[in-house]
Protein backbone atom coordinates (compact mmCIF):
# COMPACT_ATOMS: atom_id res chain seq x y z
CA UNK A 1 0.00 0.00 0.00
CA UNK A 2 3.03 2.53 0.62
CA UNK A 3 4.00 1.90 -2.56
CA UNK A 4 1.00 2.91 -4.46
CA UNK A 5 0.94 5.75 -2.16
CA UNK A 6 3.97 6.84 -2.54
CA UNK A 7 3.29 6.29 -6.63
CA UNK A 8 1.38 9.40 -6.42
CA UNK A 9 3.02 11.25 -3.46
CA UNK A 10 6.06 11.28 -6.29
CA UNK A 11 4.17 11.93 -8.86
CA UNK A 12 2.81 14.41 -7.55
CA UNK A 13 6.56 15.88 -6.78
CA UNK A 14 7.50 15.83 -10.44
CA UNK A 15 5.41 18.12 -11.73
CA UNK A 16 6.33 20.60 -9.41
CA UNK A 17 10.02 19.83 -8.14
CA UNK A 18 11.16 18.56 -11.29
CA UNK A 19 10.96 21.58 -13.33
CA UNK A 20 12.57 23.89 -10.84
CA UNK A 21 15.41 21.43 -10.62
CA UNK A 22 15.59 21.79 -14.54
CA UNK A 23 15.89 25.66 -14.72
CA UNK A 24 18.33 25.29 -11.88
CA UNK A 25 20.69 23.33 -13.95
CA UNK A 26 19.71 25.90 -17.30
CA UNK A 27 20.70 28.49 -15.28
CA UNK A 28 24.09 27.02 -14.55
CA UNK A 29 24.17 26.41 -17.97
CA UNK A 30 24.01 30.14 -18.99
CA UNK A 31 26.29 31.27 -16.29
CA UNK A 32 28.57 28.92 -17.35
CA UNK A 33 28.19 29.57 -21.03
CA UNK A 34 28.38 33.38 -20.66
CA UNK A 35 32.13 32.75 -18.91
CA UNK A 36 32.96 31.77 -22.63
CA UNK A 37 32.79 35.85 -23.92
CA UNK A 38 34.99 36.94 -20.82
CA UNK A 39 36.01 40.64 -21.65
CA UNK A 40 37.08 43.20 -19.56
CA UNK A 41 33.76 45.53 -20.72
CA UNK A 42 31.25 46.70 -18.62
CA UNK A 43 27.99 45.38 -20.00
CA UNK A 44 29.98 41.71 -19.60
CA UNK A 45 30.93 41.99 -16.15
CA UNK A 46 27.40 43.36 -14.96
CA UNK A 47 26.09 40.17 -17.29
CA UNK A 48 28.50 37.78 -15.84
CA UNK A 49 27.56 38.81 -12.02
CA UNK A 50 24.02 38.86 -12.45
CA UNK A 51 24.25 35.08 -13.77
CA UNK A 52 26.14 34.43 -10.72
CA UNK A 53 23.73 36.27 -8.12
CA UNK A 54 21.07 34.44 -10.26
CA UNK A 55 22.37 31.10 -9.91
CA UNK A 56 22.72 31.58 -6.04
CA UNK A 57 19.28 32.38 -5.65
CA UNK A 58 17.78 29.83 -7.53
CA UNK A 59 20.43 27.35 -5.64
CA UNK A 60 18.56 28.45 -2.47
CA UNK A 61 15.44 28.84 -3.83
CA UNK A 62 15.13 25.31 -5.26
CA UNK A 63 16.04 23.83 -1.63
CA UNK A 64 13.51 26.10 0.20
CA UNK A 65 10.41 25.30 -2.05
CA UNK A 66 11.44 21.80 -2.08
CA UNK A 67 10.75 21.96 2.01
CA UNK A 68 7.82 23.99 1.19
CA UNK A 69 6.34 21.18 -1.68
CA UNK A 70 7.06 18.63 0.53
CA UNK A 71 4.90 20.25 3.37
CA UNK A 72 2.22 21.75 0.98
CA UNK A 73 1.49 18.59 -0.34
CA UNK A 74 1.08 16.89 3.28
CA UNK A 75 -1.46 19.35 4.14
CA UNK A 76 -3.23 19.73 1.43
CA UNK A 77 -3.39 16.08 0.02
CA UNK A 78 -4.57 15.34 3.49
CA UNK A 79 -6.19 17.46 5.34
CA UNK A 80 -7.70 20.16 2.50
CA UNK A 81 -10.77 18.54 0.36
CA UNK A 82 -8.27 16.54 -1.29
CA UNK A 83 -8.01 14.54 1.90
CA UNK A 84 -12.05 13.49 1.75
CA UNK A 85 -10.54 11.15 -1.20
CA UNK A 86 -7.16 10.29 0.43
CA UNK A 87 -8.55 9.41 3.75
CA UNK A 88 -10.99 7.01 2.18
CA UNK A 89 -8.51 5.16 0.40
CA UNK A 90 -8.06 1.52 2.79
CA UNK A 91 -4.66 2.78 3.94
CA UNK A 92 -3.87 3.02 7.32
CA UNK A 93 -2.52 6.70 8.76
CA UNK A 94 0.81 5.49 9.48
CA UNK A 95 1.12 4.11 5.55
CA UNK A 96 0.06 7.69 4.83
CA UNK A 97 2.66 8.86 6.81
CA UNK A 98 5.54 7.19 5.83
CA UNK A 99 4.48 7.73 2.07
CA UNK A 100 4.50 11.11 2.77
CA UNK A 101 8.20 11.18 4.77
CA UNK A 102 9.80 8.96 2.03
CA UNK A 103 9.00 10.82 -0.69
CA UNK A 104 9.81 14.56 0.98
CA UNK A 105 13.15 13.09 1.97
CA UNK A 106 14.11 11.64 -1.42
CA UNK A 107 12.52 14.40 -3.41
CA UNK A 108 15.42 16.57 -0.92
CA UNK A 109 17.81 14.47 -1.91
CA UNK A 110 17.35 14.88 -4.93
CA UNK A 111 16.99 19.03 -4.81
CA UNK A 112 20.78 18.84 -3.10
CA UNK A 113 22.13 16.79 -5.80
CA UNK A 114 20.67 19.39 -8.26
CA UNK A 115 22.24 22.36 -6.24
CA UNK A 116 25.45 20.60 -6.34
CA UNK A 117 25.15 19.18 -9.88
CA UNK A 118 24.31 23.25 -10.66
CA UNK A 119 27.48 24.42 -8.98
CA UNK A 120 29.62 21.83 -11.05
CA UNK A 121 27.81 22.88 -13.97
CA UNK A 122 28.52 26.66 -13.59
CA UNK A 123 32.45 26.06 -12.83
CA UNK A 124 32.65 23.58 -15.83
CA UNK A 125 36.51 23.61 -16.84
CA UNK A 126 39.61 24.68 -15.11
CA UNK A 127 37.97 25.96 -12.17
CA UNK A 128 35.87 22.49 -11.95
CA UNK A 129 38.77 20.55 -12.48
CA UNK A 130 40.96 22.11 -9.60
CA UNK A 131 37.95 22.02 -6.96
CA UNK A 132 37.95 17.59 -8.14
CA UNK A 133 41.54 17.61 -7.54
CA UNK A 134 40.86 19.55 -4.45
CA UNK A 135 38.06 17.01 -3.07
CA UNK A 136 40.12 13.54 -4.26
CA UNK A 137 42.88 15.53 -2.50
CA UNK A 138 40.97 15.71 0.92
CA UNK A 139 39.62 12.23 0.69
CA UNK A 140 42.76 10.64 0.26
CA UNK A 141 44.35 12.84 3.35
CA UNK A 142 40.97 11.72 5.35
CA UNK A 143 40.98 8.19 4.58
CA UNK A 144 44.65 7.76 5.50
CA UNK A 145 44.59 9.91 8.52
CA UNK A 146 40.94 7.35 9.61
CA UNK A 147 42.00 4.25 7.66
CA UNK A 148 38.45 2.13 8.15
CA UNK A 149 37.14 4.39 10.20
CA UNK A 150 37.01 6.85 7.68
CA UNK A 151 34.16 5.03 5.82
CA UNK A 152 32.90 4.51 9.27
CA UNK A 153 32.31 8.61 9.47
CA UNK A 154 31.02 8.76 6.39
CA UNK A 155 28.72 6.21 6.83
CA UNK A 156 27.26 7.93 10.06
CA UNK A 157 27.21 10.91 8.12
CA UNK A 158 24.82 9.81 5.90
CA UNK A 159 22.70 7.84 8.02
CA UNK A 160 22.58 11.65 10.41
CA UNK A 161 22.00 13.32 7.01
CA UNK A 162 18.83 11.01 6.32
CA UNK A 163 17.87 10.81 10.23
CA UNK A 164 17.99 15.05 10.61
CA UNK A 165 16.10 15.74 7.06
CA UNK A 166 13.26 12.83 8.23
CA UNK A 167 12.68 13.93 11.75
CA UNK A 168 12.48 17.39 10.66
CA UNK A 169 9.79 16.57 8.13
CA UNK A 170 8.36 14.90 10.69
CA UNK A 171 8.32 17.90 13.69
CA UNK A 172 6.64 20.15 10.70
CA UNK A 173 3.78 17.16 10.09
CA UNK A 174 3.45 16.86 13.56
CA UNK A 175 3.34 21.07 13.62
CA UNK A 176 0.48 20.92 10.80
CA UNK A 177 -1.60 18.03 12.52
CA UNK A 178 -1.91 19.73 15.85
CA UNK A 179 -2.90 22.74 14.18
CA UNK A 180 -5.69 20.54 12.48
CA UNK A 181 -7.36 19.93 16.10
CA UNK A 182 -8.11 23.73 16.35
CA UNK A 183 -11.68 24.84 15.86
CA UNK A 184 -10.34 27.69 13.30
CA UNK A 185 -7.57 29.17 11.55
CA UNK A 186 -5.62 25.58 11.47
CA UNK A 187 -2.70 27.26 9.65
CA UNK A 188 -2.21 29.93 11.67
CA UNK A 189 -2.72 27.12 14.66
CA UNK A 190 0.01 25.06 12.83
CA UNK A 191 2.40 27.97 12.86
CA UNK A 192 1.63 28.30 16.82
CA UNK A 193 2.37 24.97 17.31
CA UNK A 194 5.79 25.22 15.49
CA UNK A 195 6.48 28.01 17.74
CA UNK A 196 5.36 26.76 21.01
CA UNK A 197 8.01 23.58 19.86
CA UNK A 198 10.48 26.32 19.65
CA UNK A 199 9.70 27.75 23.22
CA UNK A 200 9.67 24.43 24.60
CA UNK A 201 12.59 23.17 23.31
CA UNK A 202 14.72 26.55 24.53
CA UNK A 203 13.41 26.14 28.04
CA UNK A 204 14.41 22.54 28.22
CA UNK A 205 18.03 23.70 27.01
CA UNK A 206 17.94 26.31 29.63
CA UNK A 207 17.08 23.92 32.18
CA UNK A 208 20.01 21.12 30.70
CA UNK A 209 22.58 24.10 31.19
CA UNK A 210 21.33 25.52 34.62
CA UNK A 211 21.79 21.75 35.97
CA UNK A 212 25.02 21.31 33.88
CA UNK A 213 26.39 24.24 35.77
CA UNK A 214 25.11 23.75 39.25
CA UNK A 215 26.87 20.27 38.90
CA UNK A 216 30.05 21.71 37.38
CA UNK A 217 31.68 20.90 39.80
CA UNK A 218 31.17 16.93 40.52
CA UNK A 219 31.98 16.74 36.82
CA UNK A 220 35.40 14.74 36.69
CA UNK A 221 36.38 16.99 32.95
CA UNK A 222 40.29 15.21 33.26
CA UNK A 223 39.48 11.88 33.75
CA UNK A 224 36.99 12.33 31.05
CA UNK A 225 39.31 14.10 28.57
CA UNK A 226 41.89 11.64 29.44
CA UNK A 227 39.21 8.46 28.82
CA UNK A 228 38.47 10.68 25.00
CA UNK A 229 41.75 11.01 24.37
CA UNK A 230 42.85 7.18 24.90
CA UNK A 231 39.45 6.46 23.28
CA UNK A 232 39.20 8.69 20.70
CA UNK A 233 37.22 6.40 17.49
CA UNK A 234 35.39 5.13 20.54
CA UNK A 235 34.03 8.39 21.26
CA UNK A 236 33.30 9.97 17.78
CA UNK A 237 31.62 6.49 17.16
CA UNK A 238 29.53 6.43 20.10
CA UNK A 239 28.82 10.37 19.84
CA UNK A 240 28.07 9.43 16.07
CA UNK A 241 25.37 6.63 17.51
CA UNK A 242 24.02 8.87 20.34
CA UNK A 243 23.32 11.47 17.73
CA UNK A 244 21.43 9.23 15.38
CA UNK A 245 19.39 7.43 17.90
CA UNK A 246 18.61 10.51 20.16
CA UNK A 247 17.04 12.38 16.73
CA UNK A 248 15.42 9.00 15.09
CA UNK A 249 13.50 9.03 19.26
CA UNK A 250 12.37 12.52 18.17
CA UNK A 251 11.55 11.39 14.73
CA UNK A 252 9.31 9.03 16.52
CA UNK A 253 8.09 10.45 18.65
CA UNK A 254 6.48 13.71 16.23
CA UNK A 255 5.49 10.59 13.88
CA UNK A 256 3.45 8.85 17.02
CA UNK A 257 1.56 12.57 17.61
CA UNK A 258 0.90 12.61 14.20
CA UNK A 259 -0.88 8.97 14.23
CA UNK A 260 -2.66 9.68 17.24
CA UNK A 261 -3.90 12.92 16.03
CA UNK A 262 -5.16 11.72 12.63
CA UNK A 263 -6.40 8.20 14.41
CA UNK A 264 -8.38 9.77 17.63
CA UNK A 265 -8.75 13.29 16.85
CA UNK A 266 -9.09 13.34 13.12
CA UNK A 267 -12.35 16.27 12.07
CA UNK A 268 -12.01 16.79 8.52
CA UNK A 269 -14.09 19.58 7.91
CA UNK B 1 -30.79 -9.24 3.97
CA UNK B 2 -27.85 -8.95 6.02
CA UNK B 3 -27.09 -5.62 8.50
CA UNK B 4 -24.52 -3.41 6.54
CA UNK B 5 -24.86 -0.27 8.64
CA UNK B 6 -25.49 -0.42 12.82
CA UNK B 7 -24.69 3.01 15.33
CA UNK B 8 -25.53 2.78 18.57
CA UNK B 9 -26.11 5.92 20.73
CA UNK B 10 -23.29 7.85 18.20
CA UNK B 11 -22.25 11.01 19.62
CA UNK B 12 -21.01 13.97 17.65
CA UNK B 13 -19.96 17.55 18.79
CA UNK B 14 -18.16 20.49 17.52
CA UNK B 15 -16.82 22.20 20.19
CA UNK B 16 -20.58 23.23 22.54
CA UNK B 17 -22.73 22.49 19.53
CA UNK B 18 -24.36 19.10 19.58
CA UNK B 19 -24.56 17.71 16.15
CA UNK B 20 -25.35 14.14 16.62
CA UNK B 21 -27.10 12.99 19.80
CA UNK B 22 -27.68 8.97 20.42
CA UNK B 23 -27.93 8.05 16.85
CA UNK B 24 -29.10 4.96 16.61
CA UNK B 25 -29.43 3.05 13.01
CA UNK B 26 -29.99 -0.09 11.65
CA UNK B 27 -29.36 -0.27 7.71
CA UNK B 28 -29.79 -3.69 5.77
CA UNK B 29 -27.95 -4.30 1.99
CA UNK B 30 -29.93 -4.26 -0.63
CA UNK B 31 -31.89 -0.71 -0.17
CA UNK B 32 -31.27 2.41 -1.38
CA UNK B 33 -31.94 4.93 1.46
CA UNK B 34 -32.96 8.55 1.32
CA UNK B 35 -30.63 10.46 4.77
CA UNK B 36 -33.13 13.65 4.81
CA UNK B 37 -32.95 16.56 6.48
CA UNK B 38 -32.64 20.53 6.74
CA UNK B 39 -29.26 21.76 6.29
CA UNK B 40 -27.25 21.48 9.50
CA UNK B 41 -29.56 18.57 10.55
CA UNK B 42 -26.26 16.69 10.68
CA UNK B 43 -26.56 14.31 7.78
CA UNK B 44 -22.65 14.90 6.33
CA UNK B 45 -21.51 14.38 9.94
CA UNK B 46 -23.15 10.94 9.86
CA UNK B 47 -21.57 10.40 6.56
CA UNK B 48 -18.26 11.72 7.85
CA UNK B 49 -18.25 9.35 10.87
CA UNK B 50 -18.92 5.93 8.49
CA UNK B 51 -16.21 6.68 6.18
CA UNK B 52 -13.74 7.63 9.18
CA UNK B 53 -13.35 10.94 8.36
CA UNK B 54 -14.32 11.91 12.33
CA UNK B 55 -14.14 10.75 15.25
CA UNK B 56 -17.36 10.16 17.27
CA UNK B 57 -17.19 11.43 21.02
CA UNK B 58 -19.22 8.71 22.17
CA UNK B 59 -21.44 5.60 20.85
CA UNK B 60 -20.54 2.47 18.51
CA UNK B 61 -20.11 2.01 14.45
CA UNK B 62 -20.19 -1.18 12.46
CA UNK B 63 -19.79 -1.57 8.65
CA UNK B 64 -20.96 -4.61 8.18
CA UNK B 65 -19.42 -5.34 11.48
CA UNK B 66 -16.38 -3.79 11.34
CA UNK B 67 -15.49 -0.55 12.87
CA UNK B 68 -14.53 2.47 10.74
CA UNK B 69 -10.64 1.89 9.49
CA UNK B 70 -8.56 -0.01 6.47
CA UNK B 71 -11.12 -3.19 6.06
CA UNK B 72 -14.40 -0.53 6.43
CA UNK B 73 -12.82 1.73 3.83
CA UNK B 74 -12.83 -1.14 1.69
CA UNK B 75 -16.33 -1.75 1.52
CA UNK B 76 -17.46 2.09 1.30
CA UNK B 77 -17.90 4.12 -1.71
CA UNK B 78 -18.04 7.71 -0.24
CA UNK B 79 -18.56 10.94 -3.02
CA UNK B 80 -18.16 13.58 -0.61
CA UNK B 81 -20.27 17.18 -1.28
CA UNK B 82 -17.31 18.65 -2.81
CA UNK B 83 -14.66 17.93 -4.80
CA UNK B 84 -12.00 15.69 -3.88
CA UNK B 85 -10.03 14.64 -6.58
CA UNK B 86 -7.01 16.39 -7.54
CA UNK B 87 -7.32 18.94 -9.89
CA UNK B 88 -4.07 18.52 -11.39
CA UNK B 89 -4.27 15.35 -12.60
CA UNK B 90 -5.94 14.07 -15.57
CA UNK B 91 -9.33 11.95 -15.71
CA UNK B 92 -7.06 8.56 -16.54
CA UNK B 93 -4.71 9.39 -14.11
CA UNK B 94 -7.31 9.51 -11.68
CA UNK B 95 -9.11 6.67 -13.41
CA UNK B 96 -5.87 4.13 -12.67
CA UNK B 97 -5.74 5.45 -8.65
CA UNK B 98 -9.07 4.59 -8.02
CA UNK B 99 -7.99 0.89 -10.07
CA UNK B 100 -4.95 0.95 -7.73
CA UNK B 101 -6.56 1.47 -4.49
CA UNK B 102 -10.01 -0.30 -4.89
CA UNK B 103 -9.57 -3.80 -5.75
CA UNK B 104 -13.50 -3.49 -6.44
CA UNK B 105 -12.97 -0.47 -9.05
CA UNK B 106 -14.53 -1.42 -12.78
CA UNK B 107 -12.34 0.43 -14.83
CA UNK B 108 -13.69 -1.03 -17.89
CA UNK B 109 -17.27 0.20 -16.68
CA UNK B 110 -15.87 3.74 -15.48
CA UNK B 111 -14.12 4.25 -19.22
CA UNK B 112 -17.64 3.17 -21.28
CA UNK B 113 -19.62 5.88 -18.73
CA UNK B 114 -16.87 8.71 -19.46
CA UNK B 115 -16.83 7.69 -23.12
CA UNK B 116 -20.44 8.28 -23.13
CA UNK B 117 -20.93 11.50 -21.62
CA UNK B 118 -17.68 12.40 -24.41
CA UNK B 119 -15.42 13.09 -21.51
CA UNK B 120 -11.52 13.50 -23.13
CA UNK B 121 -9.74 11.14 -20.68
CA UNK B 122 -6.75 12.93 -20.93
CA UNK B 123 -7.81 15.95 -19.83
CA UNK B 124 -6.76 17.60 -16.30
CA UNK B 125 -9.96 17.56 -13.89
CA UNK B 126 -9.38 21.62 -13.50
CA UNK B 127 -9.85 21.86 -17.65
CA UNK B 128 -13.65 20.59 -16.99
CA UNK B 129 -16.25 22.34 -16.22
CA UNK B 130 -17.80 22.26 -12.40
CA UNK B 131 -20.75 19.71 -13.61
CA UNK B 132 -18.28 17.38 -15.20
CA UNK B 133 -16.11 17.18 -12.24
CA UNK B 134 -18.71 15.96 -10.68
CA UNK B 135 -20.03 13.22 -13.14
CA UNK B 136 -16.70 12.15 -12.61
CA UNK B 137 -16.51 11.78 -9.27
CA UNK B 138 -19.72 10.22 -9.27
CA UNK B 139 -18.65 7.97 -12.17
CA UNK B 140 -15.47 6.89 -10.12
CA UNK B 141 -17.32 5.89 -7.25
CA UNK B 142 -20.14 4.09 -8.98
CA UNK B 143 -17.73 1.88 -10.99
CA UNK B 144 -16.77 0.45 -7.27
CA UNK B 145 -18.00 -3.11 -6.42
CA UNK B 146 -18.68 -1.59 -3.35
CA UNK B 147 -21.04 -2.94 -0.22
CA UNK B 148 -22.07 0.67 0.78
CA UNK B 149 -22.43 3.77 -1.22
CA UNK B 150 -22.60 7.04 0.68
CA UNK B 151 -23.52 9.93 -1.45
CA UNK B 152 -23.51 13.30 0.22
CA UNK B 153 -25.61 15.58 -1.51
CA UNK B 154 -25.11 14.51 -5.43
CA UNK B 155 -27.46 16.09 -6.61
CA UNK B 156 -27.32 19.32 -5.14
CA UNK B 157 -26.11 22.90 -7.26
CA UNK B 158 -26.81 21.13 -10.63
CA UNK B 159 -29.17 21.35 -13.39
CA UNK B 160 -31.77 19.46 -13.94
CA UNK B 161 -30.72 17.15 -17.37
CA UNK B 162 -27.41 16.38 -14.92
CA UNK B 163 -29.76 15.68 -12.24
CA UNK B 164 -31.62 13.02 -14.33
CA UNK B 165 -27.78 11.75 -15.14
CA UNK B 166 -26.91 11.16 -11.70
CA UNK B 167 -29.80 9.10 -10.66
CA UNK B 168 -29.74 7.32 -13.35
CA UNK B 169 -26.32 6.61 -12.68
CA UNK B 170 -26.52 5.32 -9.05
CA UNK B 171 -29.82 2.81 -10.19
CA UNK B 172 -27.79 1.68 -13.04
CA UNK B 173 -24.36 0.96 -11.46
CA UNK B 174 -24.79 0.01 -7.63
CA UNK B 175 -24.27 -3.39 -6.78
CA UNK B 176 -27.83 -4.57 -6.25
CA UNK B 177 -26.63 -6.32 -3.03
CA UNK B 178 -25.77 -3.31 -1.31
CA UNK B 179 -27.15 -0.29 0.09
CA UNK B 180 -26.77 3.39 -1.07
CA UNK B 181 -27.29 5.94 1.33
CA UNK B 182 -28.03 9.23 -0.67
CA UNK B 183 -28.03 12.49 1.89
CA UNK B 184 -29.89 15.40 0.12
CA UNK B 185 -33.06 17.99 0.71
CA UNK B 186 -34.31 17.65 -2.79
CA UNK B 187 -36.26 14.47 -2.08
CA UNK B 188 -39.00 15.11 -4.76
CA UNK B 189 -35.70 14.69 -7.39
CA UNK B 190 -35.17 10.92 -5.68
CA UNK B 191 -38.33 10.40 -3.87
CA UNK B 192 -38.73 7.71 -6.79
CA UNK B 193 -36.30 5.84 -6.21
CA UNK B 194 -36.16 4.90 -2.31
CA UNK B 195 -36.75 2.52 -0.70
CA UNK B 196 -36.33 3.81 2.54
CA UNK B 197 -36.29 7.47 4.20
CA UNK B 198 -34.19 8.35 7.15
CA UNK B 199 -35.57 11.59 8.66
CA UNK B 200 -32.93 13.52 10.58
CA UNK B 201 -33.43 16.86 12.65
CA UNK B 202 -31.22 18.69 14.98
CA UNK B 203 -28.96 15.83 15.26
CA UNK B 204 -31.47 13.12 16.43
CA UNK B 205 -33.39 10.48 14.11
CA UNK B 206 -36.87 11.33 13.62
CA UNK B 207 -38.08 8.49 11.51
CA UNK B 208 -36.57 5.31 9.78
CA UNK B 209 -39.64 3.86 7.21
CA UNK B 210 -39.37 2.16 3.77
CA UNK B 211 -41.25 4.45 1.42
CA UNK B 212 -44.09 2.29 0.78
CA UNK B 213 -44.79 2.44 4.29
CA UNK B 214 -44.93 6.08 4.78
CA UNK B 215 -47.32 6.03 1.54
CA UNK B 216 -50.06 3.66 2.80
CA UNK B 217 -49.72 4.99 6.74
CA UNK B 218 -49.78 8.43 6.14
CA UNK B 219 -50.97 8.49 2.58
CA UNK B 220 -48.81 11.33 1.50
CA UNK B 221 -45.25 11.32 -0.17
CA UNK B 222 -42.42 11.55 1.21
CA UNK B 223 -42.11 15.14 0.22
CA UNK B 224 -45.24 15.87 1.71
CA UNK B 225 -44.34 14.21 4.58
CA UNK B 226 -40.49 15.90 5.38
CA UNK B 227 -42.22 19.54 4.69
CA UNK B 228 -44.55 18.79 7.44
CA UNK B 229 -42.05 16.95 10.17
CA UNK B 230 -39.55 20.14 9.06
CA UNK B 231 -42.11 22.82 9.18
CA UNK B 232 -40.69 26.09 10.70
Amino acid sequence: MVKKLMKYDFSAFGKTILPMEIILLGIAVLTRFLQFFENDSKIYNILNVSSIVLLIVAMIVCIVMTVAICVVRFYKNLYTQEGYLTLSLPATHAQHIISKLVTSVFATFISLISVILAGLIATLGDLSHEIILAFNYLVKLFFNMFKIHGAFFVLEAVIAAVVVIATDYLLLFACITIGQTAKKNRILASFGAFFAYYVITQIIGTVIIVIFNEFYDFIPFDAISRWIENHQYTFAHSFAAFFIVFNAALGLLYFAITKHIMKKKLNLE
Amino acid sequence: MSLLLKTENLCKSFGKNLVLNNVNLNVESGKIIGLLGPNGSGKTTIIKLVNGLLVPDGGKLFIDGKEPGTESKKLVAYLPDNNCLSLSMTVKKTVGLFADFFEDFRQELAYKMLNSLNIDINAKLKALSKGNREKVALILIMSRNAKLYLLDEPIAGVDPATRDYIISTIIGNYNPEASVIISTHLIADIESVLDEVIFIKQGEIVLHKAVDEIREENGKSVDELFREVFKW
